[in-house]
C-alpha cells in the first residue's frame, strides 16, 4: 500500500468516522436526526424541479451561491493558513491581516477617486501589502526574539480587530447608516456577481488560479523550496545553508497576504461594505481548511468547497430543524483529530491483520549499529 | 492625612481584588500549562478545555437542580463544579489518547481540541437551552463564597479579605491560592513531581530508573486539564452565574503565554499569571476612566507581546540564539 | 579465579537480527565469570552494544539462550534487568541535569515519608553507598555542574545504588580525561574485590590490557576470540578486532597514488580552537594543510573533537580561534551560505537529521545545495526542466536506486541515501569536501560506488577532508592521515605506511607526537618504539 493511497484511505476513515460521531450527536438531541443529517449533507446544493408549466427551474440558488461564496472565502482563509505551516510555523495570525487589509483596501476605495482599473488594483494592492507586512510581524518578533509565534499571532489578531473596530466606529462610518459600518463602497471598487441572487463574483475564477499559484510558489521558487526544506527539516536546513529565517517570515508574510486576499473577497464581493461588527473567528475555519487539505494548496480549494458545503447545508438544517449548525465545527474537529492520527493506519492495519513487507535491505558488514 | 492615606488603602485594596478575580482563571490553567510542559507535553488546548468545563458546569447543576428540586443552591453548585471538572478531564484524556497512543502532532491536536469545544458547547447550548448565546434563561447557581468575619474594625483588610461588596472571595479563589501553594511543592517535594520532571526534561534517564513515561504524560495533560477545567468552572459558577459562548475569551491562550514567560518555574508562571490578571483589570480601569474601549482593549494584548519579547531577549543576552519554545515540536 | 558453580553470564549462540535485516551479532559464545572484569572489544559496529542492548533488556535476542548464574534470562524491559542486579553505566549520561546527584539516583524509587520525599534519607543512604565503593561525589550538587567524569560516576553509583551485582559499562572511558581514566579504574578494580562482576564494552586496546581479566573480541557481529588478558599481547587482540579485511592480503587497499596537482595547499586551516562550556568536543590549536588532488584523513575516536572541526569547516559554527582559508579566502565562521559560496561542501556524520529532508522527494533533496544558482534557478524562478535533467543525471551518475525521483528520501535504504548526499554535494562542485562519517551504515557496495566518487573528485583537483571511524577506509583513501585525541593533533602519519594498530595506538592515547600538525611542511610522527605497548592508559 503505498503511502499515498494509504493518506487517502485514513482520509476517508476519518471523514467516516467523524460523520458518525456527528450523526450519534444529532441523535441524542434532535427528534428528526435523519432529516436533520441529510439537510447537513445536501442542504447546499441547488434543487433542479420540472414543472409541466415551467420546465427545468433551479431553486434555491441563493443557499448554492452563498457556499460558493463561502467557498472562496475559504480558499483564501486556507492558503493563509496552510503556507505558514508548511514551514512548520503555526501562525494563527490570518484574522488579524484579514481584519486590516480589508480595513486598507475599502480605506483607498472610499477615498480615492477614478474609474475601476485605477481603484481597484490600488484597493488591491494596499489590502496585499498591509496583510503581507502584519503577518510579517509574529515571524521578526520570533526569529529575533524566540516570542512564540501561536501566542504572538493571536494577540496581534486582538489588536488588530481592536484596531478595526476604532478606525471604523471613528472614522470611516457612515453617518446614514443606522448601525456602526462605512460607507457602501464606490461601485468602481465592488465586483459584480455573476448568478442571480448571490455575491458570486469573477473571485471564483481566481480560487483555481490563486491556489494554482500557491502549488507553483512552493514547487517552482527558490523561496517555496526553501519553506518546504525549513518545514520538513530545519537542521537539515540550516545545515546546507538555507536562509532559514527569511524563509520563516516570508511564509508567514505570504500567509497574510493570502489572508488580504480573503478580506477584499469579504469587503469588495460580499458585503460591499465594512461593518464594526465583522466576526472574527474567520481564521480558525481557514486552519480547518488547511488541515483538511493537508496544507498542501492544490487540495485546499476543494477542502474548502467541502467546508463551505457542510456549513452552508448546516446553516439551513439550523433553519428547518432543531439542530443548531455548531455540529459542523465538531464534525470538524473530529476530522482533523482522525487525519492528524499518524498510527492510525498501522494500529488498523495491525488490527485487521499484519503482512510483512520485503523492503530492499542493506547487507551488513559491518552496520554501525545505534 | 490619614484619611487620604486611607482612602487610597481602600482603592488599593479593591484593586488587589479585582486583580485576584481577574488573575484567578488565568492562574489555575497557567498552573494546568505548567505541569503540563514540565512534563514535556505543552498543552493547547487550554482554552477548550475551559470552555467545556464552564459550559458543563452549568449544565451539571441545572441538571441536579431539575431533577431533585429540593436540593441546595451549593449541593448543585457541587455537582456542576463535578460534571465541568469531569468535562475537561475527558477533553483532556481525547487529546492525550490521540497523541500518545495514535501519534498525532500534540499542538496541532491541541487546536483541534479547541475546535471541538467551541463547536459542542455552543451545539449542545442550543440544543439544550435553546438560546444560542448563553445559559440566561435558566437559572444556575454559584459556588458559594468564603465569608471572613470579624474584620470589620479594619476596612483595609476587610476589603481585601471580603472584596469591595463585603461578600467574601469565591471558594475558587481560595482553591487558586491553595493550588498555587501546592504546586512548588509537588514539583520539588514529592515523588511524582520529581517523576514528572524527570519525564518532562530527560526521558530516556525515566526510563533508565523504570518509570513509565507514557503514563506520566497522560498523568500530566489530564491534571492539567483538571486544573483548566477549574479554572472554567470558576468562570460560569463564579462571579457570572451563566455560560457564554466563547466564554474563555482567550484566557487559555494567555495561560499558555504565561506558561512561556513563567520559564518553567512555578513562583515565574505565577508572577506571570498576575501581570496578565492586572492587565485586564488595567485595561477596565482606563474603560471606565473614559479612553476608547478599542484602545484599551489593546493594551492585554500589546503587553503581552512586550513581555514575550522583552523575556525572549533577556534570554538572547544569555545564549547565542533564542529557542522557539514549543517543546514537542521544535522548529529552527 | 573464584572456583562458582556457574558463570556469572553466559551467552549461548545468540544472534540479533534487526528488523531491517541487519545482523548484528551472529552465533555469539560469550562467557563471564564472577568477580572478574570483562572486556567486550571491537570496532565501532562491531556488535558490541547490541550484547549490552540485550542483557539490559533493551533488546531481546533473535535466536540463543542468554543465561544468569546458570538460569535462563528473557528480559523484556530494563527494570527487569535492574532487579536482577544488572546495572548499565551508558556511553551518553542519562542523567536529569536540573537535579542533584542524590535525586538522580533515587529515581524510580525515591524513599518517602509520607507523601513527601525524604531528602535526607536520600542523601544519607546515597552518600552512605558512595563510601562504600569509594567513590567520591558530593551527593547534593546539580548534575549540570559536574564534570563529564564525575557524571559517569554518579551513573556508576546509580547501578550501585540499585543493587547490581553486574555492571555493564559502554565505553565508559571515551570521554574521560587522563586522571579520571586512572580513577575509574582503581574503582573498577574495587568493584572486583568487592564480589562485583564489571562487563567493559570497548574499543580501546589500552583499557583492555590495563584493566580487564578476560576478554572477547567481536569482530563483524562474531565472536573472533576470547581468553585471558595476561595471555594475550595487544597486538594479537587488535588482530583479532581488524580480523575482516577489505582485500585478500590481509592489509588495507591502497589506493593509487594521488595526484597532489601541486605543492602550494588549496586548504589551509590554522590555530582552530574551539572551547565549549562544560562539552566533551573541543579543539585546541589544530592546523593542517590540503593540497589540491589531495585526501587528508582525520582518524580518532569519536567525541575528540571531529565534530566540532567538521562544524567549523562547514561553516555552521564560529571557531573561538583559528581561522580557515580555502583558496586564500577565508571561509570559517561566516555561516554555511558563505563557506559554500567560496566552495566547500560537507557531508554530515548524522544523515538522518542533518543530512536530507526524509520527508521531501529525492530530486528536493538532490537540489539543495546548489537550487539558488543559475542554471537551476535565476531571481528566484526555479527552472524546472534543467532541475529534472540534472536530477536524471546525478541518478544515473551515482546509480541511486529508488523508485522514482519523486519518492521521499526516507524510503531509501541507508547506502542510497547516502548516495543522494554525496550526489547533493558534489552537483555543487565543491573544490573543498568535508566528509564525515560517508559510509556508514551503507552496504559494501555502495560504499565502494561512494569511494570511487571521492577518488574522481580528488582526481579532478579539489581537496578533500574525510573523517572516518572506518580506518580501512581511512588509509586506503588517504594520502595523510592526522589523528585527534582530545581535540588536538597527536600524530601526523603519511596513509602509505600507516595500518589500523598503529593509528589504534595514538588515537586511544597509548602514543602521542606532541606538536604533530597536518601542514604540508610539517615532519611526520615517528612510528613509537613499542607498538605492542601493554602500558596503562596514559
Amino acid at each position: 500500500m503505498s503511502s499515498d493511497t494509504g493518506r487517502l484511505l485514513q482520509l476517508l476513515f476519518a471523514i467516516a468516522a467523524a460523520l458518525l460521531v456527528g450523526f450519534a450527536l444529532t441523535m441524542c438531541v434532535s427528534t428528526q436526526p435523519v432529516q436533520a443529517y441529510l439537510t447537513l449533507l445536501t442542504g447546499a446544493l441547488p434543487q433542479l424541479q420540472y414543472s409541466a408549466a415551467h420546465g427545468w427551474e433551479v431553486h434555491r440558488l441563493a443557499r448554492f451561491g452563498a457556499a460558493l461564496e463561502d467557498g472562496i472565502t475559504l480558499t483564501f482563509l486556507g492558503l493563509a493558513v496552510a503556507i505558514p505551516f508548511r514551514a512548520r510555523q503555526f501562525s494563527l495570525g490570518a484574522d488579524g491581516a484579514l481584519f486590516l487589509s480589508s480595513l486598507a483596501g475599502a480605506t483607498v476605495a472610499l477615498t480615492m477617486g477614478g474609474p475601476w482599473f485605477v481603484v481597484a488594483p490600488a484597493s488591491l494592492a494596499a489590502a496585499v501589502l498591509t496583510g503581507f507586512s502584519w503577518g510579517a510581524l509574529p515571524a521578526v518578533l520570533k526569529v529575533r526574539f524566540g516570542a512564540n509565534e501561536i501566542v504572538t499571532s493571536l494577540m496581534f489578531n486582538v489588536i488588530a480587530v481592536e484596531f478595526y473596530r476604532l478606525v471604523i466606529a471613528g472614522w470611516l462610518r457612515d453617518p446614514d447608516a443606522g448601525f456602526l459600518v462605512t460607507r457602501v463602497l464606490p461601485s468602481s471598487a465592488v465586483l459584480p456577481s455573476l448568478i442571480a441572487h448571490t455575491n458570486v463574483s469573477a473571485m471564483i475564477f481566481l480560487v483555481p488560479v490563486v491556489a494554482g499559484a500557491a502549488e507553483l510558489f512552493l514547487a517552482r521558487t527558490t523561496i517555496g523550496y526553501e519553506i518546504r526544506v525549513v518545514g520538513d527539516a530545519p537542521r537539515f536546513a540550516r545545515r546546507v545553508g538555507l536562509p532559514v529565517d527569511r524563509a520563516v517570515i516570508m511564509s508567514m508574510a505570504i500567509g497574510g497576504a493570502f489572508a488580504a486576499l480573503a478580506g477584499i473577497h469579504i469587503a469588495h464581493a460580499l458585503l460591499k461594505r465594512l461593518p464594526v461588527d465583522l466576526n472574527p473567528g474567520m481564521g480558525f475555519d481557514g486552519l480547518v481548511v488547511a488541515l483538511l487539505a493537508r496544507n498542501q494548496p492544490r487540495a485546499i480549494p476543494m477542502a474548502a468547497f467541502l467546508y463551505a458545503t457542510l456549513r452552508t447545508g448546516a446553516l439551513a438544517m439550523e433553519r428547518s430543524t432543531d439542530v443548531s449548525r455548531e455540529l459542523v465545527l465538531v464534525i470538524e474537529a473530529v476530522i482533523i483529530l482522525f487525519i492528524l492520527a499518524e498510527r492510525l493506519l498501522p494500529a488498523l492495519r495491525a488490527a485487521i491483520g499484519p503482512r510483512l513487507r520485503a523492503r530492499s535491505l542493506d547487507t551488513a558488514s559491518p552496520q554501525v549499529l545505534p | 492625612m490619614s484619611a487620604g492615606l486611607a482612602s487610597m488603602g481602600l482603592l488599593a485594596a479593591a484593586l488587589a481584588v479585582a486583580v485576584a478575580r481577574s488573575t484567578t482563571p488565568i492562574l489555575l490553567a497557567a498552573l494546568g500549562g505548567l505541569l503540563s510542559e514540565l512534563g514535556g507535553c505543552i498543552n493547547v488546548a487550554l482554552e477548550g478545555l475551559m470552555l467545556l468545563a464552564a459550559f458543563f458546569a452549568v449544565i451539571g447543576a441545572w441538571c441536579l437542580g431539575h431533577w431533585m428540586p429540593d436540593a441546595a443552591p451549593w449541593a448543585c453548585a457541587c455537582a456542576g463544579c463535578a460534571t465541568g471538572l469531569l468535562a475537561a478531564l475527558l477533553g483532556a484524556a481525547l487529546l492525550a489518547a490521540f497523541h500518545l497512543e495514535l501519534g498525532a502532532d500534540l499542538i496541532v491536536a491541541g487546536i483541534a481540541v479547541n475546535l471541538l469545544a467551541e463547536g459542542l458547547t455552543v451545539f449542545l447550548l442550543v440544543s439544550l437551552v435553546g438560546d444560542k448565546g448563553s445559559t440566561a434563561s435558566i437559572s444556575t447557581p454559584a459556588l458559594p463564597s468564603i465569608h471572613v468575619p470579624g474584620l470589620r474594625e479594619s476596612p483595609i483588610l476587610d476589603t481585601l479579605a471580603n472584596g469591595a461588596d463585603g461578600r467574601g472571595h469565591h471558594v475558587l479563589i481560595y482553591v487558586a491560592i491553595l493550588c498555587a501553594a501546592a504546586l512548588p511543592l509537588l514539583l520539588a517535594s514529592t515523588r511524582f513531581g520529581l517523576r514528572l520532571r524527570a519525564v518532562g526534561e530527560s526521558p530516556a534517564a525515566a526510563r533508565n530508573a523504570g518509570i513509565d513515561v507514557k503514563r506520566m504524560r497522560y498523568a500530566a495533560l489530564l491534571l492539567s486539564g483538571l486544573l483548566a477545567g477549574l479554572g472554567g468552572v470558576y468562570l460560569s459558577l463564579g462571579y457570572l452565574t451563566l455560560f457564554q459562548a466563547g466564554m474563555s475569551a482567550g484566557r487559555g491562550f494567555t495561560a499558555l503565554a504565561v506558561v512561556f514567560l513563567g520559564a518553567r518555574k512555578p513562583l515565574g508562571t505565577i508572577a506571570a499569571a498576575v501581570l496578565f490578571g492586572a492587565s485586564a483589570v488595567l485595561s477596565t480601569e482606563l474603560g471606565a476612566m473614559g479612553l476608547p474601549i478599542h484602545l484599551v482593549a489593546m493594551v492585554p494584548p500589546f503587553i503581552t507581546i512586550c513581555t514575550l519579547v522583552f523575556a525572549g531577549w533577556i534570554r538572547i543576552g544569555r545564549h547565542a540564539r533564542p529557542r522557539a519554545r514549543i517543546t514537542t515540536t521544535t522548529t529552527s | 579465579m573464584t572456583g562458582a558453580v556457574f558463570p556469572r553470564i553466559e551467552l549461548e549462540r545468540v544472534s540479533k537480527r534487526y528488523p531491517d535485516g541487519t545482523l548484528a551479532n551472529d552465533a555469539v559464545d560469550l562467557v563471564v565469570r564472577p568477580g572478574e572484569i570483562h572486556a567486550i572489544v571491537g570496532e565501532n559496529g562491531a556488535g558490541k552494544s547490541t550484547v549490552m542492548k540485550m542483557l539490559y533488556g533493551l533488546e531481546r535476542p533473535s535466536s540463543g539462550r542468554i543465561r544468569l548464574d546458570g538460569e535462563d534470562i528473557s528480559f523484556a524491559r530494563p527494570a527487569e534487568a535492574i532487579a536482577a542486579g544488572i546495572g548499565l553505566v551508558p556511553q551518553h549520561v542519562e542523567l536529569v541535569t536540573s537535579f542533584t546527584v542524590a535525586e538522580n539516583i533515587v529515581l524510580g524509587n525515591e524513599p518517602r515519608r509520607g507523601p513527601w520525599l525524604d531528602r535526607k534519607r536520600s542523601a544519607s543512604e546515597v552518600a552512605a553507598t558512595a563510601l562504600r565503593f569509594g567513590l567520591d561525589i558530593d551527593v547534593e550538587t546539580p548534575v549540570s555542574r559536574l564534570s563529564i567524569g564525575a557524571q559517569q560516576r554518579v551513573e556508576i553509583l546509580k547501578t550501585l545504588h540499585r543493587g547490581a551485582r553486574i555492571v555493564l559499562l559502554d565505553e565508559p572511558t571515551a570521554v574521560l580525561a587522563p586522571h579520571e581514566t586512572r580513577q575509574l579504574f582503581d574503582a573498577l578494580r574495587r568493584f572486583a574485590t568487592q564480589g562485583l562482576t564489571v562487563v567493559l564494552i570497548t574499543h580501546k586496546l589500552a583499557e583492555v590490557m590495563a584493566i580487564s581479566d578476560r576478554y572477547t573480541v567481536l569482530c563483524g557481529g562474531r565472536v573472533t576470540g576470547q581468553g585471558a588478558t595476561a595471555d594475550a599481547t595487544a597486538d594479537r587482540i587488535a588482530q583479532l578486532i581488524v580480523a575482516r579485511s577489505t582485500s585478500p592480503g590481509g592489509e588495507p587497499a591502497r589506493t593509487a597514488a594521488s595526484p597532489r596537482l601541486s605543492a602550494e595547499a588549496l586548504v589551509r586551516a590554522h590555530g582552530l580552537t574551539m572551547s565549549t562550556r562544560g562539552a566533551s568536543e573541543s579543539l585546541l590549536d589544530v592546523s593542517f594543510d590540503i593540497a589540491p588532488g589531495e585526501v587528508l584523513g582525520i582518524a580518532g575516536v569519536d567525541g575528540n573533537g571531529q565534530g566540532a572541526l567538521s562544524d567549523i569547516l562547514c561553516g555552521l559554527v564560529a571557531p573561538t580561534l583559528g581561522e580557515a582559508t580555502l583558496d586564500g579566502h577565508p571561509f570559517a565562521g561566516r555561516g554555511v551560505r558563505a563557506a559554500r559560496a567560496a566552495g566547500v561542501g560537507a557531508i554530515s556524520e548524522d544523515r538522518l537529521y542533518d543530512g536530507v529532508a526524509p520527508t521531501l522527494s529525492v530530486a528536493d533533496n538532490l537540489l539543495a545545495a546548489i537550487y539558488h544558482r543559475p542554471p537551476q534557478s535565476r531571481r528566484g524562478w526555479i527552472d524546472a526542466p534543467q532541475g529534472s535533467a540534472l536530477v536524471s543525471r546525478l541518478i544515473d551518475m551515482f546509480g541511486i536506486v529508488g523508485r522514482s525521483a519523486r519518492t521521499p528520501v526516507q524510503s531509501l535504504s541507508g547506502g542510497n541515501m547516502q548516495k543522494v548526499v554525496m550526489a547533493r554535494e558534489l552537483a555543487a562542485t565543491p573544490r573543498f569536501l568535508v566528509a564525515c562519517q560517508p559510509t556508514r551504515g551503507v552496504d559494501i557496495g555502495a560504499a565502494a560506488s561512494l569511494h570511487q566518487h571521492l577518488r574522481m573528485l580528488r582526481d579532478g583537483g579539489a581537496a578533500v577532508l574525510l573523517v572516518s571511524a572506518d580506518l580501512d577506509e581511512l588509509i586506503a583513501l588517504s594520502d595523510r592521515i592526522v589523528v585527534l585525541f582530545r581535540g588536538r593533533i597527536v600524530a601526523h602519519v603519511p596513509a602509505a605506511t600507516a595500518t589500523p594498530a598503529l593509528l589504534g595506538l595514538y588515537m586511544t592515547g597509548l602514543a602521542a607526537d606532541p606538536g604533530a600538525q597536518g601542514c604540508l611542511g610539517s615532519d611526520f610522527s615517528t612510528r613509537p618504539r613499542d607498538e605492542t605497548a601493554g602500558a596503562t592508559a596514559a
